[in-house]
């Protein structure tokens, strides 16, 4: 009985304590490399991100090495660490617009989540939370305008850039401001930045080297247990 | 068991003495070395044997306009939480929508939790069109 009343409690615990807010997230790394068929590529992708917290100022910088076959298929290796230099998580994604799958594999689990993903060429890739405003409730954000920001050459590419800029209602000198830089040619973004109030990120690419990648790059380990998602 | 994470259509089970059916969607549940938790998660099954100190999520999150489309890219520029509901994860990229991008997406994503440092988002590229703004946790 007193082992009951222990379990009652413990769980009646479990179910206050999960109606607590959650602590902040650091994002995985972001999609630089489309899942677009016909450039093989390999690459570094390197972010850092900071925003101001209750208690100071937290960062958080992503390091990932990036391939893509000439089928499309992107693998990503990514490495999330915290402002004082402490891996939090690594893991690797797989996607497969052949196969029409995305895994991610948790590779200290070993576990991998499985997706769908869509077979055409043709669609369309959604970033989500363009801007830093995106989270950032203390003000009411405008409408987002875009501009062609011009060309330049990164890693010896030329990318062409897009700014998207939001201001702060009523208060015309506090702004969102993010640009991305994006080669058609080569089915990538080079360069993103962006700053707001509260927050500041960025997402470059460096060693950039063409050329198909070891095909095993792209095959899931045996040693993996795989769990298929469908969605809710 | 000490805070914790678990899925929709979820149980937890604690070394075999307690079970619990269909929590609270988007709580979480920590898993001790000596625990097991199942979870369906987002359709599938997920086991978990002696996984130490990691925690698993997952977790919605609602975005809505401005939406800017770009050739080939949608871009959804602020959060869509109903009223009293906060989201875990603020950002991410996925796919797809053509030939055109909707006024409102919600996507999932795998929140990793190592216990060393704050949480991860994985984007896992469960987007779809949805009316908003919708709950988010």
């Amino acid at each position: 009985m007193t082992a009951w009343l222990t379990l009652s409690v413990a769980f009646v615990a479990v179910l206050v304590s999960a109606q607590t807010a959650h602590p902040p997230a650091t994002p995985g790394a972001a999609l630089l490399v489309l899942p677009r068929s016909g450039v093989p590529i390999s690459l570094e992708q390197i972010e850092e991100r900071w925003r101001q917290g209750k208690d100071g100022g937290d960062s958080a910088e992503i390091k990932s090495q990036v391939c893509r076959d000439s089928a499309g298929r992107v693998r990503i290796d990514a490495e999330v660490r915290d402002g004082s230099g402490r891996s939090a998580t690594r893991y690797a994604e797989l996607i497969d617009p052949v196969a029409g799958s995305r895994v991610v594999l948790l590779t200290a689990e070993k576990i991998g989540y499985r997706t769908p993903f869509p077979k055409s060429d043709q669609s369309k890739f959604a970033f989500l939370g363009l801007g830093q405003s995106s989270w950032d409730s203390s003000h009411k954000w405008g409408p987002a305008t875009t501009e062609a920001v011009g060309k330049r050459t990164i890693q010896g590419v030329g990318f062409e850039g897009t700014r998207f800029i939001r201001v702060a209602e009523g208060e015309p000198g506090l702004t969102d401001t993010n640009e991305q830089w994006y080669s058609d040619e080569l089915k990538l973004i080079g360069l993103l930045t962006g700053s707001a109030p509260l927050e500041r990120y960025s997402a470059h690419i460096q060693g950039l080297r063409p050329g198909e990648p070891d095909p095993a790059f792209f095959t899931i380990p045996a040693e993996y247990r795989i769990i298929d998602l469908q969605g809710r | 068991v000490d805070g914790g994470h678990v899925n929709p259509n979820s149980y937890i089970s604690v070394t075999n003495s307690q079970t619990l059916d269909d929590p609270t969607d988007g709580t979480d549940y920590a898993v001790n070395s000596d625990e097991e938790v199942f979870c369906s998660g987002v359709g599938g099954l997920v086991y978990l044997q002696d996984p130490g100190p990691t925690v698993l999520r997952i977790a919605t999150t609602y975005f809505g306009p401005p939406v800017v489309q770009t050739d080939d890219k949608c871009y959804w520029g602020s959060l869509a939480c109903s009223p009293g509901t906060h989201p875990t994860c603020q950002v991410g990229s996925g796919y797809t929508f053509a030939p055109t991008c909707p006024q409102y997406v919600k996507t999932d994503y795998l929140v990793v939790n190592t216990g060393v440092t704050a949480p991860v988002c994985i984007g896992i590229g469960l987007i779809f069109a949805a009316s908003g703004p919708g709950p988010c946790n």
